[in-house]
Formats: structure tokens, C-alpha cells, sequence
């Protein structure tokens, strides 16, 4: 069984540093970083990730809409929404739109691996 | 008004000078253990997790107790005895001044229970400082968000000193990370930070050295408003705010460009260096 793959969407460049690291001795293996929405897309469509990671405060193309067109490309993919921002609006917006999940920051390496291994069960449920 | 630790307290007095605190606190350095040095001494550790479990504590929002307990396999009761061990051999500022030659026991006693006093009704002083702001629920919780996740990431006590009406200036020299925040409020947090600070601020995010001119400290500074920005909005929608950050920018960029207008200002003492948050409202 092959590991899951992830690819992260955040325009902080600290905050992929710190994704890197906290998966870096686990059972995930990110196969994409990016900055910018739109790129973030171009992306997905070639490498098909397994779960997504996508930060909702973006410059330029927003989380929402790059969640939007990730979706309109595979309506069964995962996305998880992160942000910083976890009021019942967002959240709301977020899992209405169709992300899979969504995770507050900050959040410990340990509780975002059992998140994480939480949701690859339920894909391959 | 202004509320400090003892050892300013007492440099304040005139009752110690700078070399003496500072002689004071090298004692304190050598003698206090943190959580996980104290478990490596035990040997229920190695330097390798106790490093780890570090780097973890800084990054998240959980206690280094939760953190030993998931990463060093350590139980409860363990936990408990380390702490202990850690509080025995604490060595307090006062004391670390008497054993430096430069104050006697008498003099500590005798100032210490005037800093407490003073102490106590400086913090009555900040919470009136507070209700007379015209967002005062605002204002509190970008302080103790601002508060806790700088102590969270650099791990130095933090305190809030003062919180009054200011001319929104950046220093000279400082380092500004800011964020809008909008929605049925709108307002601006930033961050101030002194050079020095903001270098260690963004070693500790990363977990490793970075120059505080470099691409990735500024990212690391945006992120940790950004992370103020977004806690802020969360915790004050149950009080019927309905709020939403933008992205977050750094001085240097936007911030310098924009007019200087007033602002709340909260100082607060990290160690020997100060830090600011400036709240500027949009009415």
C-alpha cells in the first residue's frame, strides 16, 4: 500500500516549512508546496495529491476560491481548509462549499497527524 | 503607569544596577532547569526528544506537560515528580541577587512585598486603562492573544506594561508585522517588534537560525500575526463580532507607505527588550 500524498497551498513560506516538518518522519509524503491559488490548481490537476492542505487568508486568488476550482476539477477530492480563522462562519463557508474538514491554528505535530490519519481512513473507507 | 518584573523593579529603585540584574540573571540560567533538561537528567529522556519536544512546544498551542506526555512517552506521575525536582532547585531573582553579593535578604523581603503591592494596584490600573478604551473587548483580546502567543513561541515570560492612546509610530529600527481585520469592525493589529527579538522570534517558528532580514523571518513574523489576527476574530465571535482577517504584511512594504493615525498601544516587556501591539480602528 502506497503512502498518502499531500500537497500544501498556504502563501506563508513559515507555514510549509513547519507542514514539512511536522510530516517529515510520518507516513505522509508531501508531493507539492504552493504559494499562489491559481498556480495551486495548475498543480493539482497534474499530480492528483491524496489529501490537500489549503490556507484560506490568501493574497491574490482566495482559499474559497481555489477550493472552488480544485473542486470543479474532481468534485471527490480532499481538501482540508487551515486557518487561523475557526469562527462558525468560516467554518461553515468552508465545509458548505465542500472541503472535506477544516483546521484551526496553531496546532501541535502530534494532533494534526492523528487528524490527518483520521481522515486517510475515512478516504479509504 | 507601567507594571515590571522584580529585578526592573528593583534597577528602577536604584537599588541594583544593570550589571548586577544581569549577573542575576546568568545565576538564574545556570540554575533553572527547564521541564525536559530536568527529564534528561533523570534519564527518562535523550537530548534528542528533549529537543524535539521543544521545537514541538513552540509550534503548537498545547502545554510542554501534553507535549512530554505524546512525544517522550512520559505518564502523568512522571510529569508530576519532574516538576517538583524543577521547583526545588528554582532559583528566584531575589535570591539569585543576594547570592551575587549585591543585596542582602533584609533588602529583598522588605522590596518585594512593596513590588506586590504596587504590582496590585497596577493591574486594577491596566483593567481601568482598559474600560476607558472606546473597544475595550477589542482591545483585551489582541493583548492577551499578542501576550500568549509570543510567550508560547519564544518562551520568555511575557508582560503587559501599559495600554494607552498613542501616535501609531513604527521605531526605528523595529520590525512591524500587521494585519486588517474586517467585517461589522474594522481595525489594524501590529506587531512592533525590536530587531533582536523579532530574530529570535523567527528562529524559534522556524526551528532554525534565520537573519531577521531574510525572506523566511519576515514570513515567520506575518505568520504569527496572522495567527493573532485569526484567534482574535474566533474568540470574539461569541461576543457577536463578525470578523475576517486579510492577509497579513510586514514593514518595509505596506506599513511604511500608510499615513501614521492614532492608535491603542499595549507595551509589554519580554525579558529586558519591549515589544508593542498597535490597534489602529477604522471608524
Amino acid at each position: 500500500m502506497t503512502n498518502p500524498t499531500v500537497m500544501t497551498i498556504d502563501d506563508s513560506a513559515a507555514i510549509l516549512t513547519i507542514i514539512a516538518a511536522y510530516l517529515e518522519d510520518s507516513e505522509f509524503n508531501v508531493v507539492a508546496s504552493e504559494r499562489d491559488g491559481r498556480r495551486a490548481v495548475q498543480r493539482f490537476q497534474e499530480i492528483r495529491p491524496d489529501i490537500v492542505l489549503l490556507d484560506l487568508i490568501m493574497p491574490g486568488q482566495s482559499g474559497m476560491e481555489t477550493l472552488s476550482q480544485i473542486l470543479a476539477l474532481d468534485p471527490d477530492s480532499c481538501v482540508v481548509m487551515v486557518s487561523s480563522l475557526g469562527t462558525e462562519e468560516a467554518v461553515h463557508e468552508c465545509l458548505s462549499t465542500g472541503a472535506t474538514s477544516f483546521l484551526q491554528k496553531p496546532f501541535s505535530r502530534d494532533a494534526f497527524i492523528a487528524f490527518l490519519r483520521g481522515l486517510d481512513r475515512g478516504i479509504k473507507a | 503607569m507601567s507594571s515590571m518584573f522584580f529585578g526592573q523593579f528593583l534597577l528602577e529603585k536604584g537599588v541594583i544596577n544593570r550589571d548586577a540584574l544581569l549577573d542575576a540573571i546568568e545565576r538564574q540560567r545556570r540554575a533553572n532547569h527547564s521541564l525536559t533538561e530536568v527529564a534528561v537528567t533523570e534519564g527518562l529522556i535523550d537530548r534528542g526528544k528533549a529537543d524535539q519536544i521543544n521545537s514541538l512546544f513552540r509550534l503548537s498551542n498545547q502545554s510542554i506537560e501534553v507535549i512530554c506526555a505524546a512525544e517522550g512517552g512520559l505518564s502523568l506521575n512522571q510529569i508530576e515528580q519532574l516538576r517538583k525536582k524543577q521547583r526545588l532547585g528554582w532559583l528566584r531573582i531575589g535570591t539569585a541577587l543576594v547570592a551575587g553579593g549585591h543585596v542582602t535578604e533584609r533588602q529583598v523581603e522588605g522590596l518585594l512585598e512593596i513590588y506586590r503591592a504596587r504590582e496590585a494596584a497596577e493591574r486594577r490600573t491596566l483593567e481601568e486603562d482598559f474600560d476607558h478604551l472606546d473597544d475595550p473587548i477589542v482591545a483585551r483580546a489582541c493583548t492577551e492573544l499578542t501576550l500568549s502567543h509570543l510567550q508560547r513561541v519564544t518562551e520568555i515570560p511575557i508582560k503587559l506594561r501599559s495600554i494607552e492612546r498613542a501616535d501609531g509610530r513604527l521605531r526605528d529600527g523595529w520590525r512591524r508585522f500587521a494585519q486588517d481585520i474586517l467585517g461589522d469592525h474594522a481595525f489594524c493589529i501590529a506587531i512592533d517588534l525590536p530587531m533582536d527579538l523579532f530574530s529570535l522570534v523567527a528562529s524559534k517558528m522556524l526551528g532554525v537560525e534565520v537573519s531577521p532580514t531574510s525572506d523566511a523571518a519576515l514570513d515567520a513574523g506575518c505568520e504569527l500575526v496572522n495567527l493573532i489576527g485569526g484567534n482574535t476574530c474566533t474568540r470574539l465571535e461569541p461576543s457577536g463580532f463578525r470578523l475576517r482577517p486579510e492577509p497579513p504584511f510586514s514593514s518595509g512594504g505596506l506599513v511604511s507607505a500608510r499615513p501614521i493615525r492614532p492608535s491603542v498601544r499595549a507595551t509589554a516587556q519580554a525579558a529586558e527588550q519591549e515589544l508593542e501591539l498597535n490597534l489602529f480602528m477604522k471608524k
